[in-house]
């Protein structure tokens, strides 16, 4: 019974392996944002109308989230997340990485369209202060064209173990899947050049290369020298074009800088 | 609420004893129907029902062919029904044609923020520019995984999975569609039917015409599974429940709250 069922799973795996790659003949645009929010709105008494109102600004087909908050404590108890689901209209998902002050932290995805496929990990590495939490969705854009994109804050402790959860991650996305377009973005705790970013390019192209530091802000109260670790990253490595790649100065309300940045994908390019 | 009569009308399934008087796949076959040719029937089931392993899912749905659930209806009544809810809880609340528009206030969003739950799209249509066909989803579980399809094929069908507790730790996999016919059913059983056949759940709207040859067509060309449907009179659509043959649909009423038409869908996994 195994075997057959192992069988009919690799025969339904293929199928479904042709009808991504079907999909994937026609390329797409699309809209991404990262967002690391400082301890879910730290700086702006955890309020999310701040951020929905940016987010409404620049109309993003999927946000990245990192350092979220779900009713915590520090936030008030409030479900940060779905206020600006609300509040943008967009579908969300929060991706717990861990129990924190009586709610839960972790990355987030919001998207303008319906996804039809999610996957959530948590990455457990040895000598990193705490799990970390990685999510992907899938969806079919309205004018076609199917893109993966995931959300991801890597651990910091030091290069070598962001290096190995970079290896975890891409493990487990690339085994479920190698073929459709994916965007893996978000605060990889590396500057350019590191030896996790020369890790990354083993597998990702850099597509915010050359467009600025996103590392700090312009808050008074830091004063760490500018620096890049939020990365819009893209695999396969080529087919991808870069329309526009705007770095956003909030300081009101993160110590990271937010990406906007419009792509377009075109297969067999 | 007013609870009506059980509507269950076909099962797949006349009753074959297994060997060890609980259920199995049928055989080698997987995904060809009876061998040698012959339909499909599936295990039968033990009369008396283990409440631990009981769950439920409440499927609100007019069974009408298009319009938008909320757009006559307050969501606000949902997320009160869903909050007021004593034990045992329903795993899912799934809202049929609670279709997504983009840019505006999701209810099913709504429904999770005021009941401290979560929401999900189950999309049952194309992705369209503003507004696409689906069903939305509020749980208290999370989930780490969501399955659908392209759409490339012409078939839109998502599922999410949530660890249950029962008597043990069950996954159980949720989907929705809206199936209007039998060359539907195939092309999902080439996605799903491996999950069909161990722990998906699909809980769909399907044409009421069609019953009859959605049953047919799985009896002969699919195993290891069941399915009942529930008949609602005046209504182009049925309530279809299609799951493993671990699993049972006990029971399929009809129900309402306010005035909010729902199904109330009972389930029993075999372990």
């Amino acid at each position: 019974m195994k075997r057959t069922t192992k069988i009919v799973l690799t025969v339904l795996l293929a199928v479904a392996s042709l009808q991504v790659a079907k999909a994937q003949e026609s390329g797409f645009s699309i809209r991404v944002m990262s967002m690391n929010i400082k301890e879910c709105g730290r700086y702006c008494g955890y309020k999310s109308a701040p951020y929905a109102e940016l987010i409404n600004q620049y109309q993003p087909d999927v946000v990245c989230l990192q350092e979220v908050d779900y009713r915590t404590n520090r936030n008030g108890g409030r479900d940060w997340l779905n206020e600006v689901a609300l509040a943008t209209g967009m579908w969300p998902y929060f991706s717990q990485s861990m129990s924190y002050q009586g709610g839960g932290f972790g990355t987030a995805l919001l998207c303008r369209y319906p996804f039809w496929g999610l996957t959530k990990i948590i990455s457990n590495i040895t000598g990193a202060r705490e799990p970390r939490s990685t999510a992907w969705l899938y969806l079919t854009l309205p004018e076609g064209g199917v893109v993966r994109v995931a959300t991801t804050h890597l651990a910091l402790e030091s290069g070598q173990i962001t290096i190995q959860h970079l290896a975890d991650v891409n493990s487990k996305m690339f085994k479920e899947d190698s073929t459709t377009p994916t965007l893996l973005i978000g605060d990889f705790n590396s500057q350019e050049g590191s030896d996790p970013y020369t890790y990354a390019g083993n597998r990702w192209v850099d597509l915010g290369k050359g467009y600025g530091d996103t590392y700090p802000t312009s808050r008074p109260d830091i004063t760490y020298a500018n620096q890049r670790l939020d990365y819009v990253m893209a695999s396969p490595k080529t087919g991808w074009s870069v329309v526009k790649y705007e770095i956003l100065d909030c300081p009101d309300l993160s110590d990271h800088r937010f990406i906007v940045a419009d792509l377009i994908y075109t297969p067999n390019n | 609420m007013w609870p009506m009569l059980l509507a269950a009308l076909a099962t797949a399934c006349g009753p074959v004893p297994d060997d060890n008087g609980g259920t199995n796949n049928g055989g080698g076959n997987n995904n060809g129907g009876g061998e040698n040719g012959g339909d499909y029937v599936a295990p039968e089931i033990p009369e008396t029902p283990v409440s631990a392993n009981l769950f439920r899912v409440d499927y609100f749905t007019t069974l009408e062919a298009e319009g938008n659930y909320f757009t006559m209806r307050d969501a606000g009544v949902a997320s009160q029904f869903i909050s007021s809810q004593e034990a045992p809880r329903s795993v899912a609340y799934m809202f049929d044609l609670c279709n997504f528009t983009v840019g505006q206030k999701q209810p099913a969003v709504q429904m999770a923020y005021d009941n401290k739950a979560y929401s999900f799209f189950l999309q049952t249509g194309p992705t369209k520019a503003q507004t696409t066909e689906g069903t939305a989803m509020v749980s208290r579980y999370a989930s780490s995984s969501i399955v659908g399809t392209t759409g490339a094929d012409g078939v839109n069908i998502s599922g999410v999975t949530f660890n249950v507790g029962l008597s043990k730790s069950a996954t159980l996999t949720f989907y929705s569609a809206r199936i209007e016919s039998v060359e539907e059913v195939e092309k999902a059983v080439e996605h799903f039917g491996v999950s069909w056949q161990n722990d998906g759940v699909l809980i769909a709207s399907v044409l009421a015409d069609q019953k009859e040859a959605i049953s047919s067509w799985l009896k002969s060309n699919f195993m290891g599974y069941r399915v009942e449907f529930a008949e609602s009179k005046g209504t182009p659509y049925d309530v279809m429940v299609l799951c493993p043959a671990m699993m049972v649909c006990r029971s399929i009423e009809q129900m309402k709250t306010i005035n909010l038409p729902y199904w109330k869908v009972t389930m029993e996994k075999f372990f």
